[in-house]
């Protein structure tokens, strides 16, 4: 998807209900079982989830029209997403036993996490207020060049350096002790 | 101005809907800028982009300023276009005086972009845009070792020709 237009977003939502309906009649090979349900569901919230905060993206940036059509559409389908999603999660977690393993309840209870807080919190995108973010970095190709030296020539934290929250050091010294071959 | 080292502060992450966010969109901004970019910029980068907000509370538990710091492609042109950490906002309580907390708050983002940049999540220089006639926050930034990397003040024809700068720093460590 590249343009965000209501033909585009239509196209998305259309195909990710016959995806839903195909993994609903247990037409679909990798929904033979419920576990493999459980992942295709995951993969649907997390897809929506991209697609549509890339949309809000686009928009924020200058690089799509807003367009409430296309909102709507967005909204209806990521509630209906959720809706089946939510059910089907629900049902996973009742028929969760010791001789029944669903490894993927819990990749789709995150999807859905991620679902119902973009649901829940919906923003309505709207063109950047910061000038960086509605054009960028405005300046002369000679400009950019001069900038560029700048930003190379930037020296780095000294090597004694450390997070000045002390609550965060445990993970620096993780991620340090990760980077050091 | 600040006197004395800079008062410790306690930072919590928050979410758009928390009694906080709440809390910090009511603050009486002299700059009704600030209230725009935290009420309308901030949530779409948090909901679209990769922005995280945090509170800061002083010893008393007072909240004293907010910061902000996204993960984004904005000066991409001068990371090889590799997501970089971005700060969009900042702001301090303007109903207490402030005793540094906005050094203290500019130290906590440079640690978590540091972190972002450490576990290759971005790359390693952290921007900022910043009006030209916010010379008080262009002291901190200063101070805190960011760097002007724009040659020439850069107009923004939405707000009426007001001019801003690119601060960078980098947030890697010394080899």
């Amino acid at each position: 998807m590249t343009t965000f237009d209501l033909a585009d977003v239509r196209r998305f939502t259309a195909d990710l209900d016959a995806r839903m309906d195909q993994c609903d009649n247990g037409e679909e090979l990798e929904c033979a079982n419920l576990d493999g349900t459980l992942r295709h569901y995951a993969v649907l919230c997390c897809e929506f989830c991209e697609l549509a905060r890339q949309w809000g993206r686009a928009i924020f940036y200058g690089q799509a029209a807003f367009d409430p059509e296309v909102e709507k559409l967005w909204l209806d389908e990521g509630m209906e997403l959720f809706r089946r999603a939510s059910g089907l999660w629900a049902y996973g977690q009742g028929m969760k036993g010791e001789c029944f393993v669903l490894e993927n309840g819990a990749a789709l209870g995150s999807a859905l996490w991620r679902l119902e807080r973009l649901l829940s919190a919906w923003v309505t995108p709207k063109l950047a207020i910061a000038p960086l973010a509605r054009h960028g970095v405005a300046l002369t190709q000679t400009a950019k060049e001069e900038a560029q030296k700048r930003v190379d020539a930037l020296a780095p934290l000294p090597t004694d350096w450390q997070p000045t929250d002390p609550r965060r050091r445990p993970l620096f010294r993780k991620l340090q002790k990760r980077r050091r071959p | 101005m600040a006197h004395g080292p800079p008062i410790p502060l306690t930072a919590v992450l928050i979410g758009l809907e928390s009694n906080e966010f709440q809390a910090i969109s009511g603050w009486p901004f002299a700059d009704p800028f600030v209230k725009r970019l935290l009420q309308e910029d901030i949530p779409q980068r948090v909901q679209f982009g990769n922005c995280s907000i945090w509170t800061y509370r002083d010893p008393n538990g007072s909240l004293v300023g907010f910061g902000t710091l996204d993960v984004c492609g904005e000066c991409g042109e001068f990371t090889g276009g590799n997501l970089h950490p971005y700060i969009p906002l900042l702001a301090i309580n303007p109903t207490i005086k402030s005793r540094g907390y906005g050094t203290s708050i500019v130290h906590h983002l440079i640690d978590e972009a540091a972190l972002l940049a450490l576990s290759g999540l971005c790359h390693d220089v952290l921007f900022l845009d910043v009006y030209t006639t916010n010379e008080k926050a262009i002291r901190v930034y200063t101070g805190c070792g960011f760097a002007t990397v724009s040659p020439e003040p850069i107009p923004d024809s939405q707000e009426g020709g007001k001019t801003y700068i690119v601060m960078a720093k980098r947030v890697s460590i010394a080899a």
